[in-house]
């Protein structure tokens, strides 16, 4: 028998599966493309032209007709598929529940999953809070699935569709990678159902046996150059600023000081009895970006996400954040005390350092010191605007 | 004509314009829930026992049947409308197309779009590394989408099929926020297809006047 196409991509591959498996359950010819190289072969300008976006799997079939998306193509394989029309639905309802479920694992489940792995298969770079949002977007996907298969066989009707198929070769990166046995428990009804489906004739022919999760992927360890012992009683310190000749000032007490009492004057007076200008410096921080910010409640919310994503240099800074103006009309400002004399590594290296000025403050200067003293309080005359919210780094 | 069914979440919202402009053009009634908090009424027992991925919009029929995805009640809507056949494509292929663009524009574009605007509405936190790379690949789908609509009109055949519902929906926030004048000149061929879609009757309809 003619094939109906050839499908271009990887062949060890979940989206290539889709297209494949759907083939071989209505008993039709499909070319593959096993010498496939993903990132090589799909950027070349002739693929390009023929596929501006660079997707794949591609589908070309023998009278020239092409096609990208591997549920589409799924979908379209199995339109042309004569006879065996009901991997598609056998009403609109079906048809339309199928759908609904290649929609969710496209658009939902798979970036959720791949926004999981790829930074620990080290496809993606790894940035931790993406990553950790990804993860639980993750977890109540497959919860989701869990509780809608409790009591099915099959996603839609009572037969195979290609919503099977397609949430199948979706779960197949979670079952290998992700859902150790604990987990597979805990979805015990998803479990089950993809144990069905990897083990009817047409997936099994072209997923061969698929080896569970003995354990979870972690995230690929830098490589790290074994260093020696230190003869000095610490261990290579985590960051310059531990090697610093010890301060006069302790930066705890001062934290410790300042949430205990009133910022104005009790807190302030302290910090101005027992600063250390060798051991410290003072920074005013201000966001490059006011012309963008809208409300006040959404740059506030702006300030913790940057907030959290200081947490390296905890120990090493100390400031307030403030959102000040009103809505469609504010700006981020405040003051830093850190840890040296100048910026830590710690806080450059942060996602959002790129998004603000630093700019040394002399806390000697009475207006400047006006505003350290407003700003960490919150209020008071020296701000320049009216404050409406904001942050404290501790 | 009574409604066919029940359009359930937010209404100022992408994702339900899509459904309802769909609806508007193959002149079938649906009902919308104006009242509906997004966030709250999605999250409560009730909805997540019948939905349990909390998502929004769902629909549901007269006769009980429910569903969720935008682009799968969209398609339902249209395929219980007999008199339309171009709207879903009048053949395999064309079907094939015009859910390929579906799906090209809800899982690679919206995403790049989301990622790039979002950040800027405060909707999202802003990960630098992670939106720049969302804005490279926007401006690559707009350049591509720019691209395909040099000699077009529709995107799939000749007339409107849902595929432009979904794809020109999904420029919304794309022409209100963030594309300036000097870039709806450099993006000309998608700027006159999306000004040509939001100025047919369904859209307006529904859409109202889209402000540049």
């Amino acid at each position: 028998m003619a094939p109906i196409g050839k499908l271009i991509g990887p062949t060890a591959n979940f989206r290539n599966y889709k297209a494949r498996i759907v083939a071989k359950h209505l008993g039709v010819d499909i070319e593959t493309t096993p010498q496939f190289k993903l990132g090589i072969d799909n950027k070349t300008p002739e693929y390009l032209v023929k596929y501006p976006v660079g997707k794949v799997p591609a589908f070309e079939s023998a009278d020239g007709f092409s096609l990208t998306d591997s549920s589409v193509i799924a979908y379209y394989i199995a339109s042309k598929g004569g006879n065996n029309s009901s991997l598609l639905g056998q009403t609109p309802e079906e048809t339309a529940e199928i759908l609904q479920f290649i929609m969710f694992a496209e658009s939902d489940f798979t970036p959720a999953a791949l926004g999981t792995f790829s930074p620990l298969l080290g496809s993606m770079p790894m940035i931790k809070p993406a990553h950790q949002q990804a993860e639980q977007q993750l977890d109540r996907f497959l919860d989701a699935l869990n509780t809608l298969v409790v009591d099915r066989t099959f996603l839609v009707g009572e037969r195979l569709t290609i919503a099977d198929v397609v949430v199948t070769c979706d779960l197949i990166m979670s079952y290998k990678f992700y859902l150790e046995e604990a987990g597979r428990t805990q979805y015990h009804n998803l479990t089950r159902y993809f144990k069905a489906m990897v083990a009817q004739p047409a997936f099994k022919a072209v997923l061969g046996d698929v080896e569970l999760c003995k354990e979870r992927l972690k995230p690929a360890a830098p490589a790290v150059d074994e260093t020696e012992e230190e003869a000095a009683p610490a261990a290579n310190p985590k960051s310059k600023l531990d090697l610093l000749p010890k301060p006069k000032m302790i930066f705890d007490e001062w934290k410790r000081f300042y949430l205990n009492n009133t910022a104005k004057p009790d807190a302030m007076n302290w910090l101005w009895k027992h600063f250390d200008d060798e051991g410290y410096s003072f920074w005013k921080v201000e966001y490059k970006y006011n012309n963008e910010l809208t409300s006040c409640f959404m740059t506030n919310n702006l300030v913790a996400g940057v907030c959290n994503r200081l947490e390296r240099a905890q120990k090493y800074a100390f400031g307030c954040l403030l959102t000040l103006g009103k809505d469609n009309d504010n700006m981020i400002w405040g003051y830093f005390i850190v840890r040296g004399l100048e910026v830590p590594e710690e806080i450059i290296e942060s996602a959002d350092y790129e998004s603000f000025d630093w700019s040394p403050a002399d806390y000697k200067d009475p207006k400047t010191r006006a505003e350290i003293e407003d700003c960490f309080a919150g209020e008071g005359p020296a701000l320049p605007r009216e404050c409406n919210g904001g942050r404290i780094f501790k | 004509m009574a409604p066919i069914g029940t359009l359930i979440g937010p209404t100022v919202n992408t994702r339900n314009y899509k459904v309802r402009i769909v609806a508007k053009y193959l002149g079938v009634n649906i009902e919308t829930t104006p009242q509906f908090e997004l966030g709250v009424d999605n999250k409560t027992p009730e909805y997540m026992a019948k939905y349990p991925a909390g998502m929004a919009p769902a629909f549901e029929t007269a006769d009980g049947f429910s569903l969720t995805q935008s682009a799968a009640i969209a398609y339902y809507i249209a395929s219980k409308n007999a008199s339309n056949t171009d709207f879903l494509g009048q053949t395999s292929e064309e079907t094939g197309e015009i859910l390929q663009f579906i799906l090209l524009s809800e899982t690679d574009y919206a995403p790049a779009m989301t990622g790039t605007i979002y950040p800027l509405l405060g909707f999202m936190p802003l990960i630098k590394p992670a939106r720049q790379q969302a804005e490279q690949q926007l401006v690559r789908f707009l350049g591509v989408l720019n691209a395909l609509l040099v000699g077009r009109t529709f995107l799939v055949g000749e007339r409107l099929t849902i595929a432009d519902v979904f794809v020109a929906c999904n420029l919304l926030l794309v022409y209100r926020t963030y594309l300036e004048e000097a870039d709806r000149k450099q993006y000309r061929n998608l700027t006159r297809y999306f000004k040509t879609m939001v100025a047919q009757p369904a859209f307006k309809a529904v859409i109202g006047d889209v402000e540049l």
